[in-house]
Parts: structure tokens; sequence; C-alpha cells
């Protein structure tokens, strides 16, 4: 591969060309994370609305009730519940997940991890972030409408999306921020494919990147086919509402149409399934690199998982009918939906078994990024086996629109993803802002969120199982609900136990960037060629591009003498 | 650092850019079709009762406008390769060809609304206008992208980065070309 | 389990199971249906086979995590994990996994899916029902003794439904505006009722009593009460109801009432 070392631009001097309108790759990852957190809160909030109204209907919101719902006494309407399971999860994923693990980490260690000086296209990086900006300004705008925000799920399904079940302008500006963000994280993941190809300094060959790169790519590649297929389902169902076409309409109440709802649902899961493995695997490639640096050893067969990330890649295209085994597909399809669903298993075991035997054996330091990383190999091992209940179509037709559903994805998507991203901000940290977070804040946040966390989704699959449906703004109008309602306010505490835990996390967070401990270069004592340089990381990243001499986890080797455990990707490999 | 190899990473990135936009368009145009397929595959008459199709004539015209717009860019970026004068003319005559296009999409739209096709009559109605629209978005992006090549085009030298940037923006706009021959074909001819 | 209950007792007048066993708790709702087992012996074997190997993977993850930590082991062990041996272990895994639980799984669910579940009951023998579902009720025609939908002597119903005992019975559906499903808990599943298209579902039922109907998707402001009561009779009792029945629609019914007839052609 032919190299090309981008030269260094002058340092930029106005606060606007520093902080703002920056092409530096550095500081739009930080832009992202100040936008993803933000958004995290958001979102965070209105999932204690919406267990608020589960566990205790008809008891107004504490706090800030009666400010948002007066004509109720500040209980929460029906409405309104609506419009909050909708946007938790339209904010959750495409407004916290998507900003903070690929926008963030994806834009910030990519090219140090490469070593690189910066993006293929610094430009349009910095026209994705205020795209994705405009974005989150048009989505927060949609709820100030006379008829209030999307209400329809994040699913977004026909015809209740259409205008006769969302008559209000609210759902056409969440459909329209959703495609707008698609462009954005489209334009993003062009670029990102594109420099992990070309600007990966001589002598890295594609196995001696660092996972995490890995799982940035991939989901980049991911992001960068499927997107486009969201965008123009998105473009149908906004010409369905405001220009009256006929995609979606179908039925009595839709006068001439002749469209189709299912379609939409073809293709929102052709993207979706896509999606969650989007979400997933920088968490993935993260949790895989951070569990050799603190296990002090390589990554238990780290060209395997490599591999397995990709084949797990190439197997979500073709799985996404499992979303839809109560729509009365051909029986034909059915089968072969649940029959390729469950190919995954296969890489996805393979990796799995890596994690545990790049700790096997091991000398493990305890610090938060290691304990986070653990901890996503216990949820994400609990919530992918949740999946096999799922995939298998006659356990589907009981599970499907249940809190079981709502219990794997979270496990899954929500736990998995929250700890791996939290085990990227502790250990980034240094590298980010030059600065150590507290370990025992960071500790407590941890425990504390794992037994909140795990209150919460197990709570919910055991409310999945005992049959309660979906989406329900008060549970206690059914029979066969009532003995399951203990249950839900068990999981409310839980969640809220698992809110208060994210103090921890914020106070940390702030009080480091303004108070903490100045970093050292290399904290963590790991080789990856993001450490070579200091901490934080100067604008123009590297002096001179490095050239790579070894691989990515070079830990633990006996050829190394005593003074340290691990060599740089620039040192050549110690041989005995 | 080496001039040859900085320009053959340009180039590398160049095409892997190149592949990848157009794979993600082709995601999005892909969408559409696969839609047309099964609304088609399944309708019990095509076209649909009641629907007239209008003659030939307005789309046909479209077709020709972009077919030679994309002629005229070809030789426009043959002649900026060689620096001939002509390719002046040609950037005029594409972007001359690209208005009419567009001129001729706005007459495709009102003989559609004359036979009492609109974006509301049904799923054949939703077909034509929806497509061309989000086609027409995209030639907006393209008539932007060629318009931006005026100081490269008129500049006196050719520029590495420059045969890279004609090039690219030819490809964007030779593939929507084609999309419209689908498009075109799709709902007018089959 | 006082704390909790309080809040409850401000909000509604419904009486709460208080004094029920958590492990009666959360048990699936009872299953009356003559399939259902299928589904929930699968689900078991499924957790059986999920529980032996998240406990592996605990055993894993806690056991190294003590047994390898810093202060214990002071070297790590220097391997890339790529030697035949490792291979072969992480290999016989992934197959015990694959086997063991998705292949008996896929097997299995598929031949109740061949068998049973999409193996619809024709004949004369067959109750059929149209459900028409909307926004926020659900309604229910029976074909009446001349045994044609849409026809003067339907029985139709708003959110009644009412079935014998050991008869199968296959239910079309449709829906009128956006998107709904149909969900039975006691029966343990559940179909997905869309505008412009038929769906069906087919069960037997074994149990009398009454029970709930919910739907499970999201269908606007008033998803959460959309709920009909499932009535369960032996079949003595299911014929009465239906004479009956059948009496008061033909006398109810009126032609010139274009509602009424929202029923369509039943497609075997």
């Amino acid at each position: 591969m032919a190299f090309y070392e981008q030269h260094i631009h002058a340092k930029p001097k106005t606060f606007l060309s520093k902080y703002v309108f920056s092409f530096d790759h550095k500081v739009i990852g930080k832009q992202f994370l100040w936008y993803g957190i933000f958004f995290l809160g958001v979102g965070g909030i209105m999932a204690l609305m919406i267990r608020w109204a589960l566990a205790f209907p008809g008891v107004a919101f504490p706090v800030f009730g009666s400010f948002l719902f007066p004509e109720t006494g500040g209980v929460i309407p029906p409405d309104t519940y609506a419009s909050l399971f909708t946007l938790h999860g339209t904010i959750m994923i495409f407004y916290a997940i998507t900003p903070i693990l690929i926008g963030c980490f994806g834009n910030f260690c990519i090219p140090l991890m490469i070593g690189a000086r910066d993006m293929a296209f610094p430009s349009a990086n910095m026209l994705s972030f205020w795209l994705a900006f405009v974005s989150g300004a048009v989505l927060l705008a949609s709820l100030f409408t006379p008829l209030g925000g999307a209400a329809g799920g994040w699913t977004s399904y026909p015809t209740l999306s259409t205008l006769i079940g969302s008559p209000g302008v609210g759902q056409t500006l969440w459909t329209l921020a959703i495609f707008i963000l698609g462009v954005s994280s489209t334009m993003g993941a062009i670029n990102y494919i594109t420099t992990v190809i070309t600007l990966r300094a001589p002598g890295m060959g594609y196995f001696d990147m660092p996972l995490t790169v890995w799982g940035l790519w991939l989901t980049a590649i991911l992001n960068a086919i499927f997107l486009p297929v969201l965008g123009a389902g998105c473009l149908l169902l906004i010409f369905d509402r405001v220009f009256g076409t006929h995609f979606f309409l179908a039925g009595a109440a839709a006068t001439s149409g002749t469209g189709d709802p299912i379609l939409f649902q073809h293709v929102f899961w052709i993207f979706g399934h896509p999606e969650v493995y989007i979400l997933i695997l920088p968490a993935w490639g993260i949790v895989s690199d951070l569990l050799s640096f603190f296990s002090r050893k390589p990554a238990f067969g780290a060209k395997a998982t490599a591999l397995s990330m990709t084949a797990i890649t190439i197997l979500s295209t073709l799985v996404y009918g499992h979303h839809m085994f109560t729509t009365s597909m051909s029986p034909l399809l059915t089968q072969t939906f649940m029959t390729l669903t469950m190919t995954i298993s296969i890489p996805s075991t393979v990796f799995f078994f890596n994690w545990l035997g790049t700790i096997w054996r091991g000398s493990i330091r305890f610090h938060s990024p290691m304990l986070f990383s653990l901890g996503v190999v216990f949820v994400f091992g609990l919530g992918g086996l949740t999946g096999l209940h799922l995939g298998t179509v006659t356990t589907d037709l009981y599970l499907h629109d249940t809190y079981f559903v709502v219990g794997h994805f979270h496990y899954t998507m929500a736990a998995s993803v929250l700890l791996g991203g939290f085990a990227g901000i502790y250990f980034w940290m240094p590298k980010m802002f030059g600065v150590m977070m507290n370990e025992t804040l960071a500790k407590v946040h941890f425990w504390i969120t794992m037994v909140g966390l795990n209150g919460v989704f197990f709570g919910m699959l055991i409310l999945g199982y005992g049959g309660m449906h979906r989406r329900l703004y008060n549970p206690f109008w059914y029979e066969f609900l009532q003995k399951l309602i203990p249950i839900n306010t068990f999981v409310t505490w839980s969640a809220i136990l698992m809110g208060f835990a994210q103090f921890f996390f914020l106070w940390n967070f702030i009080y480091s960037l303004i108070k903490g401990k100045k970093a050292k270069d290399n904290p963590w004592e790991v080789g990856t060629l993001e450490w070579t340089i200091p901490s934080p990381a100067p604008h123009y990243n590297f002096d001179s591009i490095p050239v790579v001499k070894c691989g990515p986890h070079e830990l633990g080797n006996p050829a190394l003498g005593e003074e340290k455990d691990f060599q740089y990707q620039t040192e050549e490999l110690a041989k005995v | 650092m080496n001039e040859l190899t900085g320009k053959k990473t340009l180039e590398v990135q160049s095409s892997i850019t190149m592949t990848i936009l157009l794979v993600s368009f082709s995601m999005l145009f892909g969408t559409l079709i696969l839609g047309y397929l099964i609304f088609r595959a399944r309708a019990v008459q095509w076209p649909p009762m009641g629907v007239t199709i209008p003659g030939l004539f307005a789309p046909s015209l479209s077709t020709a406008f972009i077919l030679l717009s994309s002629f005229s860019y070809f030789l426009m970026e043959s002649s900026f390769k060689k620096l001939l004068e002509k390719r002046k003319a040609y950037f005029f005559l594409t972007e001359l060809l690209i208005i009419c296009f567009a001129l001729s999409q706005f007459n495709l739209w009102s003989e559609l609304a004359k036979v009492g096709i609109n974006s509301d009559s049904g799923i054949l109605g939703s077909m034509m206008y929806g497509f061309t629209w989000i086609h027409a978005g995209h030639i907006v992006i393209g008539f932007l992208l060629i318009s931006s090549l005026y100081k490269t085009i008129f500049s006196n030298e050719v520029s590495f980065r420059g045969i890279l940037k004609v090039k690219n923006f030819g490809l964007i706009w030779h593939f929507l070309g084609i999309i419209w021959i689908l498009l075109y074909l799709m709902l007018f001819i089959f | 389990m006082i704390f909790f209950d309080s809040a409850h007792a401000a909000t509604t007048n419904i009486e709460l199971p208080q004094d029920m066993a958590m492990w009666d708790r959360i048990q699936a709702p009872v299953d009356i249906s003559a399939n259902g087992h299928l589904i929930m012996s699968l689900f078991n074997y499924t957790t059986g086979m999920v529980i032996f190997f998240f406990i592996l993977v605990c055993i894993g993850l806690f056991g190294f995590s003590y047994f390898y930590s810093e202060k214990r082991n002071k070297k790590a062990y220097y391997t890339y994990g790529n030697k035949g041996s490792h291979k072969k272990v992480g290999l016989i895994f992934g197959m015990a996994v694959f086997v063991l639980i998705d292949m008996a799984i896929t097997v299995q669910s598929n031949n109740d899916l061949v068998n049973t579940f999409f193996n619809f009951p024709k004949g004369k023998d067959v109750v059929r029902v149209q459900i028409m579902a909307q926004q926020w009720l659900w309604k229910f025609r029976y074909p009446g003794e001349d045994n044609v939908f849409n026809t003067d002597d339907d029985i139709v119903t708003i959110n009644d439904l009412r079935l014998p005992i050991d008869k199968k019975v296959v239910v079309q559906m449709t829906s009128k505006d956006v998107i709904h499903s149909f969900y039975l808990p006691n029966v343990h599943q559940k179909r997905d009722a869309m505008p412009g298209r038929l769906s069906r579902m087919w069960f037997e039922l074994k149990k009398t009593g009454e029970y709930d109907i919910a739907c499970a998707e999201m269908c606007g402001t008033h998803h959460y009460i959309m709920k009909a009561k499932l009535t369960v009779y032996t079949q003595e009792e299911y014929s009465n109801w239906l004479n009956r029945a059948n009496n008061i629609a033909l006398a109810e019914s009126d032609p010139e009432d274009l509602d009424r007839y929202w029923g369509w052609k039943w497609e075997e």
C-alpha cells in the first residue's frame, strides 16, 4: 500500500476555528462526545419518566411533573407517554450511542491508532458533525409542535406513522431529522472506511490494527451500505405524509391507498438489523482491546476475533426478517430467516470464547476500564443468549412485542454499549483531555450501574416471559398482568438507582476536566500508537509518522526485560 | 514526502471513496427499485385501473437531455486532460444540457398532471413523482458539483487533483444518468 | 411489598394478588391451549441451555478474574491464542453451542411450525372467526348458520370473543386503520392485524373460563386499553350461546347499516 503522509497544518488560532468549526478529528470527536452525553441525559430522563408511569400510574411525576403537565396535575398523559418511548428509543440509538461510540471514538481513535495525522476528508468530517447538530435541533423542535412529537415508536411503522395515525407535523420533523442524521453518518462512514484503508502507517497491516479500529471500520462499512436504505424509507414516508403519496397506505382508512405498510417494515429492518450491529461493533472492538491491555497479555485469537466480527457483519445483512415473524410472511421465508439468524451464533461464540481466553492466565489489573469491559462480557453474554429465544419462530410468536424483547435488546444494545462506552471514556480520558478520572468514583459508578442495570433488564426479561406486552401506558388494565406489577415497580426502582449512579460519572467527569490529576503520556502502559504521543494529543498527532513493527497487543512477552512488560507498535518484536 | 506515492494514494483514496459513495447511492435507489418491483409484481393490473400513462415524448426528452449531458461531460473531460480550448465550451454545454434536463422534468410533471396523475393518485403516481423527485434532488447536487468545477476547468494548467475531481464528479453524473434510464424503463416503458 | 403497593392503592381500585409467591408471579399466563406446550417446552429447553452456557461463561469470567488477578498471578501467559490446541477448544465450544442449542431448537421449531402452527386445519368442524382490529377495539364476526361471512345472520360482537373447548379455531384478521396485533396471552401466540392484508392464526382451547385479549402492536393513544374478553365455553354452552346470538343477529341485522358488513369472503 502506497503511503501518504498528511502534512502538518498550522495550529488553529481563533476560538471558532479551534473549538467550533474545527477540521481536527480530535476536536470533532469531542464535539460528538458533548452532543452524545447531552442526548444520553435527555434519553435517560425520558426512560425514568416511562418507568415512573409504568410503576406508579396516576401519580404525578416528581420534581417537574406539574410544570410539564399542568392539565393533569403532573401525571404523564397517554399521548406524551407514547412520545416518550418513541423519543427514548430514537434518542438513545441515533443521538446518544451513535455520536458517542461512532462519532466520538471513531473520530478520535481511528487516526491516532493507525498512525495518521487526521481523517482522509477533514472538511467532510466537520460537515458531518454540523449536519448531526442540525438533525438534533430538528428533533428537539419536533417536541414543541402543536400536536407534540413523534409517537409511533422508534420503529415508526406505517400506517400509524402516516397521517392516519399521526396527524401532527412532529412525526414529519422526526422523519426529517432521522434522514439528515443518516446523511451525516453516511458521510462519516465513507470518511472512516477510506481513512482505514489508505492512511495506515507504514508496516500496519490489517491484522496489526487494534480491534477497536476493526470494530469501528466494520461499523462504517455497514453504515455506508445500509443507512441509504433507511434514508429511502424516510423519504417515502415523508412523501406519504406531505405529498399524499401512497407508498405505505392501505386498508379501509386509507381511502384510495394501494400501498403496503409491510414494505416499510422490510425496508426499515433491512437497515434495522445491521443497525444493531453497527451499534455494538465498536464496543466489541474496544472490549477486545481493553481485555488484552489490562490482562497484560495479547488478545487471544485476535485474528479470529477480527474475522468473526467480519463474518457477523456479513451475516447481519441476511437475517432482518426475524423482526417480522408475526406478520404472516410466507412460511418458507419465515423458516429461512430463523435458520440464517442461528448462524450468527457461531462467530459470536468464537470471539466470546476469545474474550475469555484473553483474561485466562493473565495478570489482571482491575482499573475502571477493565471493570467496565468485564461488565460487557457479562451483560452481552446474557443478552446475546436471550436472542436465541427470539430467533426461534415458535417462541417468538409468544415473545414478540413483549418486554422479553425489550430486555434482550437493552442487555445487548444499551447495557453492553453503555458499559463499553464508559470503558472507552475512562480509558481515553488521558489522551483526550490530559487528565485521569478518579478511580474510586469510577468503581462506585461501575458497581452501582451494574446492580441497577441488571435489575432493570433482567426484570424486563421476567416481565416479558410473564406475558407483558410493550408500549403500554398502564399495565394495571389487564387481569393477566396484575401479578407482574410489583416486578414492574422493582424495575423502576432499579432504573432510578441506575440513573442515580450516573451522577458519580458526571461529577467525576466534570471535576476531572477542571481539576483532574495530570495524566502521563502512557498511564495504562499499553503499546498502541496513540500512547506513543503526549497526553493530551497535540494537534498534529505525530511528530513524524510512526513505522509499525509489531502488533497492537504485544504484552507479557517473556523476551522483554524487567522494566516494561509491553512493547510499543513502533518497536521490533522482542525475541528471546 | 514522495510525490509519486502521494499521487498513488490520492488515486486509491479517490477510487475507494467513489466506490463506497456509489454503493450508498445504489442502495438508496435500489430500495426504490425494490419497492417498484414488489408493487408491480403484486398488482392485479398494470398500469392500475383508470390510469393512463402519458405519451412517451416528455420522459424521452428527459432521457435525451441527460444522455447528451453525460456525453458532453465526457467530451469536456477529455479536452480538459489535453488542455484544449474547447473544454470551456463543453463545460457550458454540459451545464446547459443539465438545465434542459431540469426543465424537461418540470415539463414531465406537468404532462403527468394533465392526464390526471398527481402525487396522490395511487401507487403509480406515488412512484412516478416520488422516484423522480428523489432523483431530481441528486441531480441538483450533481449540478452544484459540476458548477464548482468552473475554476478547475478554466484554469491554465492540468493539476493531478483537478483530473481526479473531474473524473469523480463525472462518475457521479453518469451514475445519475444510469439511474434515470432505469427509472425511465421502469415507469414509462415497461 | 408494602412500599410498592401504597402507590398502587392510590391509583386504582383493582384487587391485586397480594400474597402470590414470587415463583408463581413470574410464570407465564396459564396455558389454555392444546399446542402452547410446544412453545413453552422449547422456551424451557432454550433457557436451560442458555443457563448452562452462561454459567460456563461466568465461571470463566469470575474464576479467571479471581485466580488471575495481578496480585495472584504476577506473570501473564504470553500467547496469541492461535495454537492448534487453542483453536480446537474454541471450535469444540462453538460447535457445542451451535449443535446443542441452535440446531436443536431450529429443528424442533421448524417441525412445530410445519406440523402445527403453520398447519392450518380445514374442514367443517373448524370454528372460523373474522377479526377487524381498529383504533381502539376488536370486532369479531361469526359466519352464522349459513357459514358464509358478511351475510345477515353473521354474529358481530365488540371486544367479546366466545369460543368452545376442544375445537380447532381459525381466526382471520385485518385492520381498519393502523397495524394492531391480536394477542392471546393464555394461548401464547400473537399475530399482527395489518391494513390491506389478511393474516391468520389457529389454536385449540382446552380450558373454560374468561381470559384477556390484548393488542400487542403500538396503535396510538389508547393502545393500552385495547382489551377484549375471551370467554371459553364447553361445547354445549357454546352452541347455546351461538343459537341465542344467531337469533339476536337475525332480528337486529339491518342491511342498510353498512358499518355492520365489514367482513370479507373467507380465504381458505
